[in-house]
């Protein structure tokens, strides 16, 4: 397989040898990832709960969504940042890892899932903006981006947990 | 079966209860309780992270900041309980390696200290709305101070274990 050859080359690769060979990088690396994870899920469980009904439901759902999204996404680009680099660091043991690879699939269904609630139900926000009951079709994305974000970080700590590190 | 050494009794007890057993007994069930302290930890943080961010101006401005602390202490108090749950069964599962790391007695004083504080100072002055800003602010910056330490000694226990 094609993507598996590319992963050994990204593993051989001079960046990867020097990210594997260092005692340093690996838990430096791990700690952002994992920092950029807590200031990520942290701040979009907010949005998500808003659009179920659930905790800032007084506040106008873009207000909400414009306030904390910024956050959201910083928190996601220190975590692609770094996971990108880790990935490098033993690429090739990655794409055999099934832990991996749910976590690719969930992380590309989030994406879908931001994308359609922003090509559908969100364009006409205005209308629903101050509802505390929002939409159906926005009660299921914020309950999906919930259910995907513990998938992530579910299979995300299996990795962990699968691969031997170091060694 | 793991040499005790010189555990304590109390550990040693910990260590051979029919819970840390049941933690033993299949090598998925620490993973999944971690996962669900970690899905806890992310319910506490983001929570006084977010009510932080908003004593320092810097999310959902127009919502005051005493309504911001109601609206999020419920969540809070979930996330914590998912952590008093999950952390104590963590604990037990290998109680003599947590009794001797470091990182984890530097993560147990730095949680007393962070939920002491948000309980008795913290949240009562966020509740209380009337608090000067500069006051609430100074109150906000140890806050989040303390509880960056909690993730990060809880970090290093895994990091740190070799």
């Amino acid at each position: 397989m094609w993507l598996f050859e590319i992963a050994k080359a990204i593993e051989a690769s001079a960046l990867g040898t020097y990210l594997r060979e260092s005692q340093f990088w690996f838990p430096v690396l791990n700690l952002f990832h994992v920092l950029g994870l807590m200031v990520a899920a942290g701040t979009v469980v907010f949005w998500d709960l808003r659009l179920l009904g659930i905790g800032l439901k007084r506040t106008p759902v873009s207000q909400v969504g414009h306030s904390l999204l910024p956050w959201t996404w910083s928190g996601f680009a220190v975590m692609f940042v770094t996971g990108s680099l880790l990935f490098t660091l033993e690429a090739g043991r990655l794409y055999q890892n099934i832990f991996f690879r749910m976590k690719v699939l969930f992380l590309l269904l989030a994406g879908l899932n931001v994308l359609l609630f922003h090509l559908t139900v969100y364009k006409g926000v205005e209308g629903w903006d101050l509802d505390r009951v929002t939409p159906l079709r926005a009660r299921l994305a914020g309950a999906v981006s919930l259910l995907l974000w513990f998938a992530i970080l579910a299979s995300g700590r299996a990795i962990g947990y699968t691969l031997n590190y170091g060694a | 079966m793991q040499n005790l050494g010189e555990a304590p009794q109390l550990i040693q007890f910990f260590q051979t209860s029919a819970a840390a057993q049941f933690m033993r007994g299949e090598k998925w069930r620490y993973p999944a309780v971690e996962i669900l302290h970690l899905a806890g930890l992310i319910l506490v943080f983001g929570s006084v992270f977010v009510l932080n961010l908003r004593i320092f101006g810097r999310v959902l401005r127009p919502v005051p900041v005493e309504e911001v602390a109601r609206v999020l202490a419920p969540i809070t108090l979930a996330g914590l309980s998912i952590q008093v749950l999950t952390g104590p069964l963590l604990f037990i599962a290998s109680a003599a390696r947590f009794y001797t790391s470091v990182p984890f007695w530097t993560k147990i004083a730095l949680l007393a200290a962070a939920l002491a504080y948000h309980f008795f100072v913290h949240r009562p002055l966020a509740f209380r709305g009337k608090t000067p800003l500069s006051k609430m602010r100074l109150s906000a910056a140890l806050s989040m101070i303390l509880w960056a330490g909690v993730v990060l000694a809880g970090l290093a226990i895994e990091l740190l274990a070799g």
